[in-house]
């Protein structure tokens, strides 16, 4: 063995000795819990963030929901209803003396409280005692603005 | 071999989950190999502080920057310090020169134990950088040609022939040309 050689080994076994020294351990580590400890405050800033964004997204959504929905009619009850059914079923008289309105003439169909003896003077059959009474009537209006034809609504009270 | 890059595949996966304990198994197994590497690189105990330092916070920063398929994480951490050294000289511009007024230390005849091992190192340490890495892994460390080969990515060959020259130096510096390699 030559003379490089014995030395080269006496400096590898000296060199076989040598560690990091304990400073450097500390820092690594310190580097280490430093970085995991970011990683997860990371994890809980998105799943907070996250948790947020739902909360905000499910309000707005409530909120635009109340904005945009359907205003309930209230419900219409039977007995209502029957009525309504009654009154479509019902014709209109033609006024006597007055032309029917023509195929392609627009009309308009007008509620109003129409005088009992008015309804007399254009010659309906009323039977009341009462002369200044008024009775609740559909009365179709031509495009002349003349009435033409009359449904009565509230029959039962003649 | 397989048993090792087992363990290592294993550590390694526990410690990109956040393992403290794994971390702490990589450092201590490996830091010694790390740091002797750079120590015998710069022939200076605080530089290689500093340098297997790098080493391990790089792999904090970047821990999936290993394949266990492509080899030892050992020999993969010294090829990272090596990395580091050849950053550090460029940006430093950096050269340890062996005092031109040292006396040769052993004469031709005299005995072997004279030789001084810290010259010795310091003769490491002033060798070029492609010479120096093959005697730190080969001489100092006792790594094979292939492992040598494998972590200055180059051929066996050549890891050999550098050897050869780098001897060739050493001996010239230290004793004089009359030392046999």
């Amino acid at each position: 063995m030559s003379r490089l050689d014995d030395a080269m080994n006496r400096l590898a076994a000296e060199h076989e000795q040598d560690n990091a020294p304990f400073a450097i351990e500390q820092a690594v580590f310190a580097e280490f819990d430093r970085v995991k400890g970011r990683k997860r405050s990371r994890i809980w800033f998105a799943a907070a963030g996250a948790i947020a964004a739902s909360v905000v997204g499910l309000w707005m959504a409530g909120a635009w929901m109340k904005q945009h929905r359907p205003v309930k009619q209230p419900a219409t009850p039977p007995a209502a209803e029957a009525q309504v059914d009654a009154e479509a079923e019902q014709p209109f008289v033609p006024i006597p003396y007055v032309l029917p309105p023509a195929p392609y003439e627009r009309v308009e169909v007008v509620r109003m409280m129409v005088p009992v003896a008015e309804l007399i003077a254009a010659g309906f059959q009323m039977q009341t005692s009462d002369q200044g009474a008024e009775a609740e009537a559909d009365v179709m209006v031509g495009q002349d603005g003349r009435p033409r034809a009359v449904r009565l609504i509230s029959v039962s009270s003649f | 071999m397989e048993i090792q890059r087992h363990q290592d595949r294993d550590l390694l996966r526990r410690f990109r989950a956040g393992d403290r304990d794994a971390f702490t198994t990589i450092y201590r197994t490996h830091q010694a190999c790390v740091y002797r590497f750079a120590r015998a690189m710069t022939g200076d105990r605080m530089k290689a502080g500093e340098v297997t330092q790098d080493v391990f916070v790089w792999l904090i920063h970047h821990p999936d920057g290993f394949d266990p398929d492509r080899g030892e994480l050992g020999g993969f951490l010294v090829g990272v310090a090596r990395k580091f050294l050849k950053r550090r000289y460029s940006e430093e511009q950096r050269w340890v020169p062996l005092d031109a007024d040292m006396p040769s230390i052993a004469a031709p005849g005299t005995n072997e134990s004279d030789y001084d091992t810290e010259r010795l190192r310091q003769a490491v340490a002033a060798l070029p950088s492609r010479y120096r890495e093959v005697v730190v892994l080969c001489s100092l460390e006792g790594k094979s040609y292939e492992h040598a080969a494998a972590i200055v990515e180059c051929a066996v060959g050549t890891v050999r022939s550098r050897l050869h020259r780098a001897r060739a130096l050493l001996a010239r510096k230290l004793i004089g040309k009359g030392c046999p390699v």
